[in-house]
């Protein structure tokens, strides 16, 4: 009656490379994305960013969007790079009769183009042209018009957590057989409503993000997209089955609007009702990618969660946010991608900017790039408003 | 999947919050834009939150505690939201701030509350509810896919009370700024919205929560069948192709077209996108079929069909038109069958289909 | 001095959204957080951008922030401090 859920597809772009080969490489070598901030002026500009060297103009040429169809933002040339990558790895078929969705997700939007256009906006009418573009789901609408799909489309916005989200529903729904295929994913550019947005909140590192070490001090802002195509059991080539979604689970923390709580419950149980639905036991998990932001809270509260609901058999850890930076909307697929590279490598994933061991906990991120037997990695991605999303990747 | 709708709390431009039934008298007055008629929230919402809670919050807030209220204390097993534009007042506040400013920022609170789960986020914080918690921002779709993902949990088992809500709030520079592309009439009586023959629309905001059980609580609680939602990009669509997509939904929910004693459309007086609903009521509905419309009450907002959810269930349950929001009657006396039909735009669509609740 | 602490509790009130509190609530020795006032973390950072804004004053180390903030005379005082030293 249910369905298993395969990933046939994924696609990636981040400050740590353009497409899978790159992307691993940088894993491999420990290159880090955090660097400068170049792409737009601000002044926050010391503070460091992970952000994809290119422009809108450069994006637009790899995209291979069509110039005639008036401007797009940044957000949506990054989908389309990273939907486009997804698609032609799975074989994706336009004119496919199998029932098809799409779910995005983003917590930004349009809002490159918001803080370029909306004074100008509030005068008068002269870039009227760009308001359609501004809100959360007119990427998700290109996207699914460039894909062929008009039903079961949908974009989600859950902070942090809101591509995990999206994958999670796009499993729900193959699972249930709803859907045959699905693209799932999510994007977010860097902007300066969310660099201005973390500064005042006072959680973004002034060197650079430390997940899991003693003199963590803050987050890194990134950007990226990432989009990964999921089909049923019943129409999956299996010659394209990278893996299989085999858990996945959203708990809410209902603590605060933007803390994690000090004892981690709403990770704790994300994590665990996880494991309830792949119907695997915490010591069957070979390498868990945390969400490992490099705040204070977060890394403490996340890795207390850990270690109470794994015991003696902590797997290796390791955030890959000092890589990537944290690209919000679409951290949970950026991430899922890195958890779907490792079980195809059989590779652990290193944990970089990591120099003292916290405190308060007894595991240490994985130091190299390590090649290991794995069955099931785990994926975390813990969003403000205290939700909390765990996925689980099998091989298959 | 079905799921029985066992409460529900709304704030809208009509008196709809505090009496369960349909209002006695209509708000209206002369103008393109319809602003929710809000409660005193002292009372409803901790004091200590209710401070520093944007509009949209407080209004998320209390329409959901009037529905855990009438579910008997049930708490949901997940609560999940759809949002239009999510907390617009507050992004815009924050952004006027970046470029007006320069980056110099005078508070954090904005920012917090610019986040498009929000609301939902608060209404756990409020239940102390650790359960699944989504918010789909998809525009005119929104809402439905909020309604979708509730009966996917209940069909799933995961889930026997789902709190859902669709909730989006109107500012003055959405009102100019959409202006520009001809989205509003000028000033008119919205009780005559119909039959203005001109393009553009009014403007509406509103927060409307339901509780969705697998099981029923009361006897005669209308059952949402199902719901479809589907785009057709630069609203490029004919008559022929919507009808396709009914006729589809109908059949995947073991329903005849004839079956559907009164459909509940988007009707919002805008003469470019109105013409699609009279088309299908004179050429492809039942003759015996009813016709009505709500957006002369709550205004045009991309979570509207959330009223129009609220209005139904109040019609199926009551088995009564009311007078204010009736086109046509329908031929026979007893109405087993709703259908809620909407479009954005002719951009996205959408349909959901409600039935009076046997037992 | 008493004058300031007069202001500073209307900025409190204001920058905070107190509806409910009046300057006449609350004395300049009262706990802002926890108990007293009952103010939490996200107050916190309203306050410290007040100070900078309105005061000119940046309190970045957290040892510091917890010893100002702890009621309306700490923040007077260091205000007072402050201008003392621009002088």
């Amino acid at each position: 009656m249910h369905k298993r859920v395969f990933v046939t597809g994924v696609g990636i772009i981040t400050a740590i490379g353009n497409g899978t080969g790159q992307t691993l490489d940088s894993l491999k070598k420990k290159t880090s994305g955090i660097g400068r901030l170049t792409l737009f002026r601000s002044i926050r500009s010391d503070i460091p960013v992970a952000e994809i060297p290119l422009s809108l103009d450069q994006l637009s040429e790899i995209a291979e969007a069509d110039p005639g169809s008036g401007p797009v933002t940044r957000n949506t040339l990054l989908s389309l790079i990273a939907t486009r990558q997804a698609m032609l790895s799975s074989n994706w078929d336009i004119t496919s009769p199998l029932r098809s969705g799409i779910i995005l997700a983003t917590t930004v939007g349009g809002m490159d183009f918001n803080e370029r256009y909306y004074g100008s906006l509030l005068t008068d009418d002269t870039h009227k042209d760009v308001i359609t573009l501004l809100d959360s789901a007119d990427c998700t609408e290109k996207i699914a018009e460039y894909a062929g799909i008009r039903h079961h489309v949908t974009t989600i916005s859950t902070a942090c957590s809101s591509s995990a989200n999206a994958i999670m529903l796009g499993s729900r729904l193959i699972r249930n057989n709803r859907l045959e295929r699905v693209l799932v994913g999510g994007t977010d550019s860097l902007t300066r409503f969310t660099l201005n947005g973390f500064f005042a909140l006072e959680i973004l590192s002034p060197t650079g993000c430390r997940p899991f070490d003693r003199n963590r001090n803050g987050l890194t802002i990134g950007e990226g997209a990432a989009v990964l195509v999921l089909e049923s059991e019943s129409v999956a080539d299996p010659s394209a089955i990278l893996c299989e979604i085999t858990g996945y689970a959203n708990a809410n923390e209902a603590y605060h609007a933007t803390a994690s709580s000090a004892d981690g419950s709403g990770a704790f149980l994300a994590m665990k009702e996880a494991l309830s639905t792949a119907f695997l036991k915490p010591a069957d998990i070979g390498y868990i990618n945390a969400h490992g932001t490099g705040t204070e809270i977060n890394d403490l509260s996340e890795g207390r969660a850990i270690e109470k609901l794994f015991g003696n058999d902590i797997p290796p850890v390791s955030s890959t946010k000092a890589f990537t930076g944290h690209t919000l909307g679409a951290a949970g697929a950026v991430e899922a991608v890195i958890s779907v590279l490792s079980l195809r490598h059989q590779m652990l994933i290193p944990g970089i900017n990591f120099v003292t061991p916290m405190e308060e906990l007894h595991f240490l991120p994985v130091p190299e790039a390590t090649p290991c037997r794995l069955n099931h990695v785990m994926s975390n991605s813990f969003g403000f408003g205290g939700n909390n999303t765990t996925l689980i990747f099998s091989r298959s | 999947m079905q799921a029985y709708i066992t409460a529900s709390g709304i704030i809208s431009p009509q008196k709809t919050f505090m009496d369960t039934g349909f209002p006695d008298t209509m708000t209206e007055g002369i103008s393109n834009r319809l602003t929710c008629i809000e409660p005193d929230y002292h009372g409803i919402i901790n004091p200590v939150q209710l401070r520093r809670m944007p509009r949209i919050l407080k209004m998320g807030l209390a329409s959901a505690r009037l529905c855990i209220n009438r579910s008997a204390g049930k708490s949901p097993d997940a609560i999940i939201v759809g949002t239009g534009l999510g907390c617009l007042e507050n992004l815009e506040k924050f952004l006027k701030e970046i470029i007006g400013n320069e980056e110099h920022i005078t508070s954090v609170l904005p920012f917090i509350n610019s986040t498009h789960n929000a609301v939902a986020a608060q209404i756990a914080m409020m239940l102390h509810n650790h359960g699944y918690n989504v918010t789909y921002c998809h525009r005119g779709m929104s809402f439905e896919s909020a309604l979708d993902d509730a009966l996917l949990h209940l069909e799933e088992k995961t889930a026997q009370n789902v709190l859902i809500g669709g909730i989006d709030e109107c500012t003055d520079d959405f009102m100019q700024i959409h202006g520009y592309l001809n989205y509003w009439k000028s000033p008119l009586n919205n009780l005559s919205l119909r039959h203005d023959k001109s393009p553009g629309t009014i403007a509406g905001e509103g927060s409307a929560f339901f509780m969705l059980s697998g099981e029923s609580s009361l006897q005669g609680q209308p059952v949402l069948e199902g719901v479809h939602t589907f785009l057709t990009p630069g609203g490029k669509v004919t008559s022929e192709d919507i009808i396709q997509e009914i006729n589809s939904f109908l059949f995947s929910h073991g329903t005849e077209k004839k079956e559907i004693s009164l459909i509940l459309a988007g009707i919002n007086g805008d003469s470019y996108y109105d013409g699609v609903y009279y088309d299908l009521a004179h050429g492809y509905f039942d003759p015996a079929a009813g016709m009505a419309m709500y957006k002369h009450l709550c205004g045009e907002y991309y979570t509207s069909t959330s009223f129009a959810l609220w209005l139904g269930s109040l019609i199926l349950s009551g088995q009564n038109i009311p007078d204010e929001v009736v086109i046509k009657r329908p031929a026979g006396k007893k109405m087993d069958k709703l259908l809620i039909y909407n479009h954005s735009r002719n951009c996205e669509h959408s349909l959901i289909l409600l039935s009076h609740g046997k037992i | 001095m008493e004058e300031l602490i007069g202001e500073l509790k209307k900025d409190i009130i204001e920058a905070l959204s107190l509806e409910d509190v009046v300057p006449g609530d609350f004395d300049a020795e009262t706990p802002l957080f926890v108990e007293g006032l009952g103010l939490d973390s996200i107050d916190a950072l309203e306050l410290i951008l007040l100070m900078e804004r309105k005061y000119g004053i940046k309190i970045e180390d957290p040892k510091e922030r917890r010893n100002v903030l702890r009621n309306v005379r700490a923040m007077a005082e260091c205000i007072t401090v402050h201008r003392n030293n621009h002088k």
